[in-house]
């Protein structure tokens, strides 16, 4: 089979396709606009979003990206009554926080362009504040290869939560590795801070080893980098800490050193550690083939670590774990793969009273063959829980399932050593139509929170701003940060801040 | 028509461009590509929408009209590489798509019922970006070229290296002859 054959079924594929057609909502949304119909340009969230029309199914997929969660002191923490039937939990003992729209303010706003919406991540705090990564796509100055588009991250940080800064950009990975760009895309993952001391990890993301090099070159390997700045100003790469074939996913500080995380996208993890940031280790465990993803690395109270490795299925679905457990940040163990009863929208994990916990949010209508979840019989939104917990070396799931079922999106968590948590997600008390709650209730259904104290029993904490999509929750000091992305027109990350109720 | 109006056009204007009109015969080879780029249905519809909002709020600023449809384009990429971006840098995936059961997702059907299609899963995300505007776009190259800014060059090696890759997945496959 030669270049034109391969040209010729593309063709012939890309004409059977014509039969697809825009759906009639765009055609009326496109009217709409012209016709001045359309809403304002508030953001995204409350845009009438085509997918809101349909009937008689219910999306979660955006919902699952707002939940977040924080972590709270544990001297807030209270306890309820744990239950498991399935109904609308009754316990009303509501001695954790509650919020509203009107104990947010907005503090600041980090613009993206016209054609770009910026993003964030990696948000993080310490002792001197908060900060993490803000991104987006821009077009990068001509190479020899010519013009392209790629990312462009800067570190966002603040002492207060209110006052912000950003750093300089990032180093730009195609032009410094001199990599022609439609070989590779750069990703910049992840930020962690001691004394001063910004170390970012990402790297080079590149095309299978079976794809030759479009210059005729040997083909590019991914490569994991870490960068560090002690001003925030000027950014070093740290070269000995290269990682060929690999890209960096995740960096934390904890009391033990700074952990930096890598995976392989074929499959493989790899753990290293520094004390500063510029002298890097690789930790004993290595290898993980099957995993291909890592979850957030966390820390607990008394220097240990867990690392987390996933590895997705169909549609990203989460089918296994790979708990890798260090309780000094130089020895680590593994208990080897914990297979989840299901595939799993969403995993958390936490040190939760002593032990560590790795929560997995099961649907509990989640075809195999789809990611989309439908309304029950009875048209309420469930999903199951499942828990396991680091018993003695080993891994073991918790039971009961526990299922609740007053959020309407999967939520997701994380904690801290007293365990209490704060989630987030769109929230329906009771559905509109006999269909169970319509696509369109749940995107105009308020970002709202729900509180635990041990993860069995949630109560709500009250709501969020309004109108605009929730991406990072965040406890800082007695401050509940906000952080959203706004859109559509020149999209914008907005952070929004609320004095922690006392 | 000068094409240059307000930043909030109305149809009383009659200086803005008609945004329906032009961008109308655009909307299903849009939907189409962004569909593939995504691999879904409903991202496809949420990239689609979110590139006419942001080309109707600057539709004021456009100096050239003949160049709307390309400016249209621009944005549609953008929007769907960023959305591609999103989905890498959050550790927990968003889940984001909903496939109705009775109706399956036409763009995974249509690549499913291909080995060509089955095989595009080994393309970089650069070389399918050209291979969908090649081939589902109906683009030349030099329209890939001024509708993502690259210079023509780039797009032929691209596609080149694409279609290198996709004999490869094939032959490995058993489903060509080396």
């Amino acid at each position: 089979m030669n270049e034109m054959e391969i040209e010729l079924r593309l063709e012939r594929l890309a004409s059977a396709d014509d039969a697809i057609r825009a759906p009639a909502r765009l055609r009326d949304r496109m009217r709409d606009l012209e016709a001045g119909a359309a809403e304002p340009a508030v953001g995204a969230w409350e845009r009438p979003r085509l997918l809101g029309r349909r009937a008689g199914r219910v999306r979660i997929g955006a919902l699952v990206g707002l939940a977040a969660a924080i972590v709270v002191a544990a001297g807030l923490l209270f306890a309820v009554a744990p239950r498991h039937d399935g109904r609308r939990d009754p316990v009303a003992a509501p001695s954790g926080p509650s919020f509203s729209p009107s104990s947010f303010t907005k503090d600041h706003t980090f613009p993206g362009s016209a054609t770009s919406a910026p993003f964030v991540a990696s948000v993080r705090s310490d002792e001197a504040g908060i900060y993490g990564l803000f991104s987006m796509t821009v077009d990068h100055p001509a190479l020899r290869w010519g013009p392209w588009s790629g990312l462009q991250s800067v570190v966002i940080s603040s002492p207060d939560g209110r006052a912000w800064s950003m750093s300089s950009p990032l180093p730009d990975l195609v032009t410094a590795l001199e990599v022609p760009p439609m070989d590779a895309s750069d990703a910049i993952t992840a930020v962690a801070r001691h004394a001063g001391r910004f170390v970012v990890v990402g790297g080079l993301a590149a095309a299978p080893a079976s794809v030759a090099r479009s210059d005729g070159q040997e083909p590019v390997e991914s490569i994991g980098v870490i960068w560090t700045s002690d001003d925030g100003r000027a950014w070093h790469e740290v070269e000995a800490a290269r990682q060929p074939g690999y890209v960096f996913q995740d960096v934390v500080w904890t009391q033990g050193g700074f952990v930096a995380v890598a995976v392989r996208a074929e499959g493989g993890m790899r753990i290293l550690t520094s004390a500063d940031g510029e002298r890097w280790s690789a930790a004993s465990a290595q290898g993980f083939t099957d995993v291909t993803d890592v979850l957030p690395v966390k820390s607990d109270p008394v220097g240990g670590f867990l690392v987390v490795g996933a590895t997705r299925g169909e549609h990203g679905l989460v089918s296994s774990l790979t708990p890798v457990h260090s309780a000094d940040g130089r020895s680590w163990s593994s208990a080897g793969r914990l297979p989840l009863p299901g595939p799993a929208l969403s995993v958390v994990y936490a040190y939760r009273n002593g032990r560590w916990t790795v929560d997995a949010v099961i649907g509990d209508h989640i075809p195999a063959a789809s990611v989309s979840v439908s309304a029950n019989a009875d048209h309420r939104i469930r999903a199951h829980l499942e828990t396991a917990v680091l018993d003695g070396g080993s891994w073991r799931w918790l039971e009961p399932t526990r299922e609740f079922d007053w959020l309407a999106s999967p939520y997701s968590a994380g904690l801290d050593d007293g365990g209490a948590t704060l989630a987030a997600g769109a929230w329906v008390d009771e559905a509109e139509g006999s269909a169970g709650p319509s696509p369109s209730q749940l995107q105009s259904a308020p970002v709202r929170f729900a509180w635990t104290a041990d993860a069995v029993s949630w109560t709500p904490a009250g709501s969020g701003p309004t109108g605009t999509p929730l991406a990072e929750l965040k406890f800082r000091g007695e401050l509940l940060l906000f952080v959203s992305t706004t859109g559509p027109g020149v999209p914008s990350v907005e952070v929004w801040s609320a004095p922690w109720p006392n | 028509m000068n094409g240059i109006a307000s930043a909030k056009p109305t149809v009383a204007d009659e200086a803005a461009p008609g945004f329906s009109a032009v961008l109308a015969i655009e909307l299903d080879r849009a939907y189409r590509v962004a569909g593939h780029l995504l691999g879904s249905a409903s991202d496809a519809e949420d990239a689609v929408q979110e590139a006419l909002e942001r080309a109707w709020l600057h539709w004021g600023q456009l100096r050239e009209p003949a160049a709307a449809q390309g400016w249209f384009w621009r944005i549609l990429v953008n929007v769907c590489r960023t959305k591609l971006r999103k989905r890498r840098s959050q550790p927990v995936r968003e889940i984001d798509e909903s496939v109705e059961l009775e109706t399956p997702d036409p763009f995974r059907t249509s690549l499913a019922r291909d080995a060509v299609g089955r095989a595009m899963t080994v393309l970089t995300e650069d070389q399918r970006l050209v291979v969908v505007l090649r081939y589902w776009g109906d683009l030349t190259v030099p329209e890939i070229a001024h509708r993502t800014g690259l210079r023509e060059g780039t797009v032929k090696s691209r596609l080149h290296a694409a279609h290198a890759a996709l004999r490869r997945r094939l032959v490995a496959a058993g489903e060509a002859e080396g």
